[in-house]
């Protein structure tokens, strides 16, 4: 596939239409392909940047970021980019959980009646 | 043909495929996993082969794989690449530049991104944006003199048969069956289809090579 192909993929997978469908699909069931199952690469392609637009119109309706990321695809996956390395990275960063105490009097057998 | 013709002529095909897949067709061939298109006052149909036809397709492909690995006239990718090194053409080192590229641009990318993410200044927002567009150049550019250069491997040369294979598998036209209509194979061999008149088998081409997919790659 190249550039202009993809280019075209991406204008599709952006436009208010296709984000409406794929929004109402993930709650209703709701189908896009009229096929289920043997997906093409194109299609699964199209997925994908369903996907990625959903994360990236939902930033900018949330204000996480500002609207000139919607001006260039260059700019689009590059914030992506940023986006998901950032993501990854706090997430490795995390301190694990600290086991909280586990509350193991309630499974003791209750104390015999004398 | 020189390597400079044979790239302006991917240029070209390039081009043509462009034009051929505009943005409705690009959304009919997302609809379905088959496509519908009419040529010279005919109706043809591609559909996305199912698991019978690529296992046929498969087969197919180790026949090819052993018939031209017994040909001494073919030769595999990694013994052509040995040819060009000889005279001054490093493919494998075409690859390793592709790779430093690539990083080179995820280095601007995430650079970008920052600044995007930071609210940063557009003007420099865009001198990010021309240098990925230029390392995006050079990457397709290498890809292209690789995919030239490789043309004539074993592994090219079956991979172009197998997507043949399948193509003429695949497409089906409509024809008048009485008073209904009915979709039938146009081809009833792949040496049926080499041989059909090339503007057809062309326009076919472009439009199975989408739905095909990797499914060549089988």
């Amino acid at each position: 596939m190249n550039f202009d192909t993809i280019s075209n993929i991406r204008k599709l997978a952006k436009s208010s239409y296709y984000q409406t469908i794929y929004s109402i699909g993930k709650e209703h069931d709701f189908k896009i392909f009229e096929n289920n199952i043997n997906l093409t690469d194109l299609q699964i392609t199209f997925l994908k940047y369903l996907g990625f637009y959903s994360s990236l119109l939902t930033d900018v309706a949330m204000g996480d970021v500002d609207e000139v990321v919607l001006k260039y695809e260059i700019y689009e996956d590059a914030y992506m980019l940023y986006k998901s390395k950032k993501d990854r990275k706090a997430l490795t960063n995390r301190e694990p959980p600290t086991p909280q105490k586990s509350s193991s009097w309630i499974f003791k057998n209750p104390p015999r009646s004398e | 043909m020189d390597e400079i013709q044979k790239t302006d002529k991917i240029e070209e095909v390039t081009k043509k495929v462009n034009e051929v897949l505009d943005l409705s067709k690009i959304e009919d061939l997302i609809k379905k996993n088959e496509i519908e298109f009419e040529l010279d006052g005919q109706k043809y149909r591609i559909k996305k082969p199912d698991f019978k036809q690529k296992q046929e397709a498969y087969q197919k492909r180790i026949e090819k794989f052993t018939e031209l690995l017994g040909n001494e006239k073919y030769l595999l990718e990694d013994a052509l690449k040995k040819m060009y090194l000889k005279r001054g053409i490093d493919i494998d080192g075409m690859f390793k530049k592709t790779v430093q590229l690539q990083k080179e641009r995820d280095s601007f990318s995430m650079k970008l991104g920052e600044l995007i993410a930071n609210k940063g200044s557009e003007s420099e927002m865009e001198q990010y944006r021309l240098e990925i567009e230029r390392v995006n150049r050079e990457i397709q550019e290498f890809s292209m003199k690789r995919t030239v250069f490789l043309e004539f491997s074993i592994e090219n040369q079956v991979l172009i048969y197998t997507y043949s294979y399948l193509t003429s598998m695949i497409t089906e036209k409509l024809i008048k069956d009485g008073d209904s209509e009915k979709w039938v194979n146009v081809w009833n061999s792949l040496e049926e289809f080499q041989q059909d008149k090339e503007k057809v088998s062309n326009r076919i081409s472009y439009y199975a090579a989408f739905i095909i997919g990797m499914d060549a790659d089988v």
